[in-house]
């Protein structure tokens, strides 16, 4: 049903589009002289019909499923909730959808069928009213679009006004990312320290999250102590800056001052396979080899694996990035070098002036922002 | 700037300082060869971690690749196979009967001894035994030869990776398995081919039987969304920032709202999927839909970025020029600059593309590190 409904709207815009076109184009041929460019009107009527149907779409698709699980709840002979927790209702509606699409275990209650029912038939009923709105909508306005068709019709304007709007909407969806982050972060921050008090969080030295969470479950009690993560977090921080940025640094130098091309031309593309290695490789890398070779035994199944040794991670972490601080030196403009050369001074004097103010606050803000992709 | 002559005849302050640089050329020729050599050393070590990560990949893995096949001749007895009900036929013991009869000193009434026998093959015998039959159900009755996988076990052992020397407590195959193992292979009718059910099957209980199938489509429909919201919604963004963005507060918010996007953690992104995509909107949870629509937030700052460089990266010249024959703003940007700009910005979209194929931490926090036994059919199954 909603296949149906994308195709009609596709159809429709295409069809506002060649009518308008075509609409213009015989104004054109009768003489009068056009504001804008036939492509202009068509495109205005295709714009029109497609934005606003679409929008429509996309919020009904996703609210459809929420709104009618809502009507289905609430629908339910009165009583048949009552005293349940919000898991229970949520199994009970899960119940439903599934006798709805047809798998059926065991003999579920009447009123889970008949609601089920209820289920299909909303469904059923939402795809065909879509569809009926998309018609009727995307015909009214290519009605409308089309009576707008004449010589002295600013098309251009329109169509530019309405490509700059949705412009602008694409560079809000950067706001809507940030506050949807922060806006998810901080309710889950709330609940979170209404259960632990902060202190605890801040000063606690132990870490264990294992607690229950419904009555039944057996688990150990929690302990929310967050310096062990920070500490943790700034030794494997540490360690891996203390191998990756000297390395980095060198290498870089190196391959732009010091190689001869045909060597450069080699090695660099190899060494920028370390940055396009997907970062989850050298977690697994480090735990199935690092660690077992660490171990000293070839990873005996019956051996207690515990918390992997900061170690590991650090030498990858490193290795990683090399080639990111390499990129980022190398970057530098290099007619600064050749005006320093000529001028008499040594290659390595040369470097030193020019590694001096020219990218002396690059390198710190690049590493600083490597630091933070620090999953 | 005066030249430095060797002989140093510009004067006595000349020779002065030529004097000093002569002095401390043997000091800075050491310090630059210094140089070189701890960058060579870097670029050693470096070279050397690629080559580890690789080789310890390539070595452990390749074994995959390959697949251990028993070929063996199989009665397809009419009396465990009623014609009726064909899809639950005893297929394993026709299996195992045909199975035992390679070991004669085995019994294969005791129902442990059987078992042992018949666990040389894989689970997924008796479902390709099982799908021959039901296409052609004249196969009742008679003998077939079937080529199938062995099991995980004896998989390892034919690879190599079960080593014959290590204790039998300590080894997955104990001694008897081994020798009938062998007995099978002395007749031949072991084989080692190419695995291609590595990239037809998809995940499995069975290690044998497991295969790639499903992380491959899972990831081609992910980043399919994840491309098709990111490019225009990146492209719109970028290009109305750097054209037709009047500069007030309103889009310097906007900018540095952005460059704060590309610094966030991924993993952050998927605490936003969890709460608003599976949490408010109540989106299925392990579709491959929802992953790309995480993986399209992460990777828009970095094609926003990517295409901002590309449009500056323009002449101004050209604007100029369209401007003058009498393009408007819009027809400026979209018919002259854009193009001029498409390899740039198609560049930045592989980057942050690749970036997100790579990426499974905000992935984790959505729930798409399931265990499903089948290929998604779609970008929402």
């Amino acid at each position: 049903m909603t296949l149906a409904a994308f195709v009609i709207l596709l159809s429709l815009t295409l069809l506002g589009y060649v009518l308008n076109m075509r609409t213009a184009s015989a104004i054109r041929g009768g003489g009068a002289r056009l504001h804008s460019l036939a492509g202009f009107h068509g495109l205005f009527s295709a714009l029109l019909v497609l934005v606003p149907v679409l929008v429509l779409i996309l919020l009904w698709l996703a609210f459809e499923g929420v709104i009618i699980d809502a009507i289905v709840m609430a629908s339910l002979p009165p009583g048949t909730l009552d005293g349940m927790g919000i898991g229970q209702i949520q199994l009970t509606l899960a119940e439903i959808k599934s006798v709805a699409s047809g798998r059926v275990f065991g003999t579920p209650e009447d009123w889970k069928l008949a609601a089920a029912e209820r289920l299909v038939w909303m469904n059923d009923m939402s795809g065909w009213f879509l569809l009926i709105v998309v018609a009727t909508g995307s015909i009214a306005i290519l009605l409308y679009a089309r009576r707008q068709v004449a010589a002295d019709f600013r098309a251009r304007q329109r169509v530019e006004r309405i490509i700059s709007g949705l412009m602008i909407f694409c560079a809000t969806v950067a706001i809507f990312t940030t506050v949807g982050i922060v806006f998810a972060l901080t309710f889950e921050t709330i609940k979170f320290f209404s259960m632990v008090p902060v202190t605890d969080f801040l000063f606690g030295t132990s870490w264990e999250p294992q607690i229950p969470i419904r009555e039944d479950q057996i688990a150990a009690a929690g302990a929310f102590g967050a310096v062990p993560v920070f500490l943790g977090t700034i030794v494997i921080a540490t360690v891996a800056l203390t191998i990756a940025v000297p390395v980095g640094l060198l290498t870089a130098i190196y391959l732009n001052e010091f190689a001869p091309h045909g060597f450069r031309q080699v090695v660099k593309p190899i060494l920028e396979i370390l940055a396009g290695v997907p970062t989850v490789v050298y977690g697994f890398f480090a735990i199935l080899t690092v660690a077992d070779d660490d171990r000293g035994d070839g990873g005996r199944p019956d051996r207690a694996n515990d918390d992997q040794p900061a170690g590991q991670r650090h030498r990858r972490h490193g290795a990683d990035r090399d080639p990111a601080d390499r990129g980022y030196v190398i970057r530098q403009p290099q007619d600064v070098v050749r005006l320093r050369t000529w001028h008499g001074a040594f290659h390595r004097h040369a470097l030193h002036q020019r590694a001096g103010p020219a990218d002396r606050p690059q390198i710190p803000r690049n590493l600083r922002l490597r630091l933070r992709r620090h999953d | 700037m005066t030249d430095i002559t060797p002989n140093g005849t510009g004067g006595p302050s000349t020779n002065a300082t030529t004097d000093a640089v002569r002095a401390s050329l043997t000091r800075r020729n050491r310090k630059q060869l210094r140089l070189q050599f701890f960058g060579l050393a870097a670029i050693g070590f470096a070279l050397l971690m690629l080559f580890i990560l690789v080789g310890s990949l390539v070595s452990t893995g390749y074994h995959a690749f390959v697949q251990t096949h028993v070929e063996l001749e199989v009665f397809v007895d009419p009396d465990e196979i009623p014609a009726e009900n064909l899809p639950r036929g005893g297929f394993t013991e026709v299996l195992s009967n045909s199975l035992g009869q390679y070991f004669p000193d085995v019994d294969m009434t005791d129902r442990a001894d059987a078992r042992e026998v018949s666990s040389i093959l894989s689970n997924g015998a008796q479902f390709t035994l099982r799908d021959r039959v039901v296409a052609d159900p004249s196969l009742i009755g008679q003998t077939i030869t079937m080529k199938v996988p062995v099991s995980d076990p004896y998989d390892q052992l034919a690879k190599g990776l079960v080593q014959r020397e290590t204790l039998e407590q300590n080894r997955r195959v104990n001694d008897a398995a081994i020798a009938r193992f062998d007995q099978l292979a002395d007749s031949g009718m072991i084989s080692r081919p190419l695995n291609t059910q590595l990239l037809t099957n998809a995940d499995s209980r069975f290690p044998e039987l497991a295969g790639l199938r499903g992380a491959i489509v899972g990831s081609f429909w992910a980043l399919l969304t994840c491309f098709v919201i990111s490019f225009p919604l990146g492209i719109g963004a970028a290009i109305y920032l750097e054209e037709f963005a009047p500069k007030n507060k309103v889009s310097d918010f906007i900018e540095v709202n952005i460059n704060n996007l590309a610094a966030v953690p991924s993993v952050v992104f998927g605490l936003l999927a969890l709460a608003v995509f599976i949490g408010w909107f109540g989106m299925p949870r392990s579709a491959p839909f929802v992953g790309g629509l995480t993986l399209a937030l992460m990777t828009l700052p970095t094609i926003i970025i990517a295409t901002r460089a590309a449009l500056k990266a323009v002449p101004p010249s050209i604007r100029e020029a369209a401007l003058g024959v009498g393009a408007s703003k819009h027809q400026v940007v979209f018919h002259h600059v854009l193009p001029l700009a498409m390899p740039g910005i198609l560049t930045g979209t592989i980057i942050g593309l690749a970036q997100a194929l790579g990426e499974t931490a905000p992935l984790l926090l959505i729930g798409m590190n399931a265990f499903i036994t089948s290929a998604p059919s779609g970008p929402f199954d």
